[in-house]
């Protein structure tokens, strides 16, 4: 819920980043996988 | 994921050239974008029907999945199909080059990807996405990881393999990233519409009348006994098929021979 309110945010102000899936995926695997699997690590 | 691949593949090539794109000094653009990405001579052919079960059948042929064959297929035939909502609507039975429209939403894609975002997002193709996205909420249960585990990772061997490289966590992202993208792209691009642009909603047919659409010729009468003869052929040849892969399938000794 927190990633897909950043990607909408981000994506309002800067359309670009809307334009693409593959974009839309790379995000969703950084803010869904590998940030919260790394947070998980450091804690 | 075919399906997935199936539903980007019409405009997968060819929709930078129909807005255009800056590189260094240089401007790429078509110099009729409505005919390059629905006509011919142009792109069009990507959004026929016919043009679904070649790359289908190349599938088939070269990877040896019917699951991928049949899953492209579907995911093609739906963008194809869904695009005849619109003002130009897609030569659906190339070789014929009719173009089988309804005209519900305007099409505006010769105006730019900006213009064209808010004039899909303020008329009735963004009702169309969102009848669609409500679908996806009522079926959450697909989005669930028990039933990726059970019934997409096990059909689709594109899984398995990126499993030796990604572990599940990442597998289970990848595969929710469609619908995580279909539903956040509309609400960010309606929220930039209407929210931060003021763009006005006109819902009526072939709306929004505010943007200059691209629009087809109405069917003659004669192309529509043609379009209606081909439908037609087409369901006369599954029920036939049906009936006689259900004689075949059945064990009763009188099934194979109706006297």
């Amino acid at each position: 819920m927190i990633a897909a309110a950043v990607y909408v945010t981000v994506g309002v102000f800067y359309t670009d980043f809307l334009l693409s899936v593959f974009v839309g995926a790379a995000y969703l695997l950084l803010a869904a996988w590998l940030v919260p699997a790394g947070v998980r690590r450091v804690f | 994921m075919p399906l997935l691949l199936g539903s980007y593949a019409p405009d997968l090539m060819s929709k930078w050239f129909v807005y255009g794109i800056h590189i260094g000094g240089w401007d790429l653009k078509a110099s009729d974008p409505v005919q390059f990405h629905r006509g011919w001579p142009g792109v069009g052919f990507t959004h026929s029907l016919l043009y679904g079960v070649v790359i289908a059948l190349l599938f088939w042929r070269l990877l040896g999945s019917k699951t991928w064959a049949i899953s492209f297929l579907i995911g093609q035939w739906a963008h194809a199909i869904t695009d005849t909502g619109d003002t130009v609507g897609t030569m659906l039975f190339f070789p014929w080059t009719i173009h089988i429209h309804f005209g519900a939403w305007a099409y505006a894609g010769q105006t730019g990807r900006v213009t064209d975002a808010a004039a899909y997002f303020s008329g009735l193709g963004s009702v169309w996405d969102a009848v669609w996205i409500v679908y996806g909420i009522f079926s959450w249960r697909v989005l669930t990881r028990s039933y990726f585990e059970q019934h997409v990772f096990t059909a689709d061997q594109f899984w398995s393999r990126a499993n030796k490289y990604l572990p599940m966590a990442a597998l289970l992202v990848v595969y929710r990233a469609a619908f995580f993208y279909g539903t956040s792209r509309w609400i960010a691009w309606t929220l930039w519409a209407h929210a931060v642009h003021h763009y006005p909603y006109d819902l009526s047919w072939g709306g929004p009348h505010w943007v200059h659409a691209a629009h087809s010729k109405s069917l003659s009468w004669l192309q529509l006994v043609g379009v209606a003869a081909i439908i037609a052929a087409v369901a006369a040849a599954a029920y036939a098929s049906r009936l006689m892969f259900a004689r075949r399938g059945d064990p009763r000794p009188d099934a194979a021979d109706p006297q």
